[in-house]
């Protein structure tokens, strides 16, 4: 039944980065899957609506949770293609109404990419008291030949959580360009962690998180962690700003570069315009400590292995 | 009406960003995008002041910012700025010198591209480049020239139109608005 549902080569990568197929897959899960451009499998709860369209290159689809609706369970999104070559375009909106919750797990995968296109433009609105996760976790294949430009436009309504992780820890980058905006309003709570990691001279990472804190003590939080090993290319870049009385910020970057030809750049940026409003931010890169190195490989792991132990432990 | 970022690849999309570019390394460019252009609500302030003064009031109805499903039957939600947020996004542009105020409104020092205007280059520039290619045709032309030879011609047509008239040619759209250089015809308008 899987196989109808979803290529195995895109279930093995779920599984590798951490989710369970098993869940995925079963009947009552709340789920929306995609393989390439078609739609494979939409199961929805009550409260929860998921409406897609089928485009020549990808979908454009709907995702709303409905006033007042809490989903314990979370919703399960697959974007997968599985050829080599190709573009696939994601056109998803997002709309989480007053005081309902919702967690979303999405899952990216393109397994065998070599040059490989995938494009999202998701735009994300949350009501009054509203809660709403999005994970989404990425894996692009051994060869590099990713190139996954996704963009996010976040309005979080008074009172109402946003939290978003995005993480591609497992297998190459390719060139991977992110761009989110979140809008807090009054009141409004953001947290946005990107996690990457790029293993080789082709591995190209651009990520730039923007939080824009527009209402009365709103705040938010940027962590972004990414590490640079065998030649990658890093650059993260968090942008705070706030511009309403009581608001406060943070942004904090952690890179680790290791490797001849390897770079890992953090630019934290922090804009205030309000007098009343605080942000702050921290930003560290640098090479693996050589003790924690030299107490991996004196337990029987090679330098490589080692690094990637430290890496995965700080990912 | 739009404002014409330096947005390209993707043409079917609709979120406007200001310099996002795919086929280069780098994504946003400080140096060249104002700090200014970076938060929609300040890039919707442009858009509601492309067509003329607004006052506080009127801007603050203008900003609705609102989200419907593109399938679902469904209404969506929407926002409006807040107010004592829109007056601190006005403070930081009329600071900077994007907007100034004029009796009891806002006015854009910076010119924007609309919809409309964009036509009209059209229909402007397919007959200026019918009439230059008509014109390399009969000159024959070296290949090789082309290049050079077409920012020839541009540089001096901004020349000659910077020496006969009004013309101002460092204006600039909101795509190739450059901070430091929007400044510095700001500062020239100025005195």
């Amino acid at each position: 039944m899987s196989q109808q549902i979803l290529p195995y080569a895109i279930l093995e990568s779920a599984r590798q980065v951490g989710f369970d197929v098993e869940t995925m897959l079963q009947p009552d899960t709340p789920k929306f899957f995609l393989n390439f451009n078609r739609i494979t499998a939409v199961k929805e709860v009550p409260g929860l609506i998921l409406a897609g369209r089928e485009l020549e290159n990808g979908v454009m689809a709907d995702v709303i949770v409905t006033r007042g609706t809490k989903i314990k369970r979370p919703i399960h999104l697959c974007f997968g293609v599985v050829p080599e070559d190709g573009v696939q375009e994601v056109v998803p909106r997002f709309i989480i109404e007053d005081e309902a919750e919702a967690l979303i797990l999405a899952h990216c995968s393109f397994p065998r990419a070599r040059n490989l296109t995938h494009r999202m433009e998701a735009q994300v609105m949350l009501g009054r008291d509203a809660l709403f996760f999005y994970e989404e976790r990425h894996y692009h294949g051994p060869y590099s030949g990713a190139h996954v430009y996704p963009t996010f436009e976040v309005d979080v309504g008074p009172g109402s959580r946003f939290e978003t992780v995005f993480s591609l820890t497992h297998g190459t980058v390719g060139d991977l360009v992110i761009f989110l905006d979140v809008y807090a309003h009054e009141g409004a709570k953001v947290e946005a962690v990107a996690k990457v990691y790029g293993r080789s001279e082709k591995d190209r990472v651009r990520i730039r998180d923007g939080v824009f804190l527009e209402g009365r003590d709103a705040s938010g939080v940027i962590r972004l962690r990414a590490a640079a090993t065998g030649g990658g290319d890093v650059l993260m870049m968090g942008i705070t700003e706030a511009n309403a009385p009581g608001a406060r910020g943070h942004v904090d970057c952690k890179e680790i570069v290791q490797g001849a030809h390897s770079t890992a750049r953090a630019i934290p940026i922090v804009r205030v315009t309000d007098d009343r409003a605080r942000v702050t931010h921290e930003a560290a890169v640098g090479r693996v400590s050589q003790k924690e190195l030299d107490t991996l490989m004196a337990r029987g792991l090679t330098e490589q292995e080692a690094v990637d132990m430290i890496v995965k432990g700080m990912l | 009406m739009d404002i014409r970022y330096r947005y390209k690849g993707m043409p079917r999309f609709k979120i406007l960003q200001p310099w996002y570019e795919h086929t280069s390394w780098e994504p946003w460019d400080e140096e060249r995008v104002s700090w200014l252009l970076v938060n929609r609500n300040r890039r919707l302030i442009v858009q509601a002041l492309a067509y003329g003064p607004l006052t506080l009031d009127e801007l603050r109805e203008r900003l609705r910012i609102s989200l419907t499903p593109h399938l679902a039957d469904r209404d969506g939600l929407s926002y409006n700025v807040s107010p004592e947020v829109l007056v601190n996004h006005l403070q930081a542009m009329e600071h900077h010198g994007l907007i100034h105020r004029q009796g009891g409104g806002y006015v854009l020092n910076l010119p924007v591209l609309t919809l409309a205007d964009q036509e009209k280059l059209r229909l402007l520039s397919d007959e200026l480049g019918r009439g230059l290619a008509e014109r390399l045709r009969q000159a024959g032309t070296k290949s090789e020239w082309l290049d050079p030879l077409l920012e020839q011609v541009t540089t001096t047509a901004l020349q000659m139109l910077d020496e006969t008239g009004d013309w101002e040619t460092y204006r600039r759209w909101a795509e190739e608005y450059d901070a430091d250089a929007y400044r510095t015809w700001a500062e020239a308008r100025k005195r």
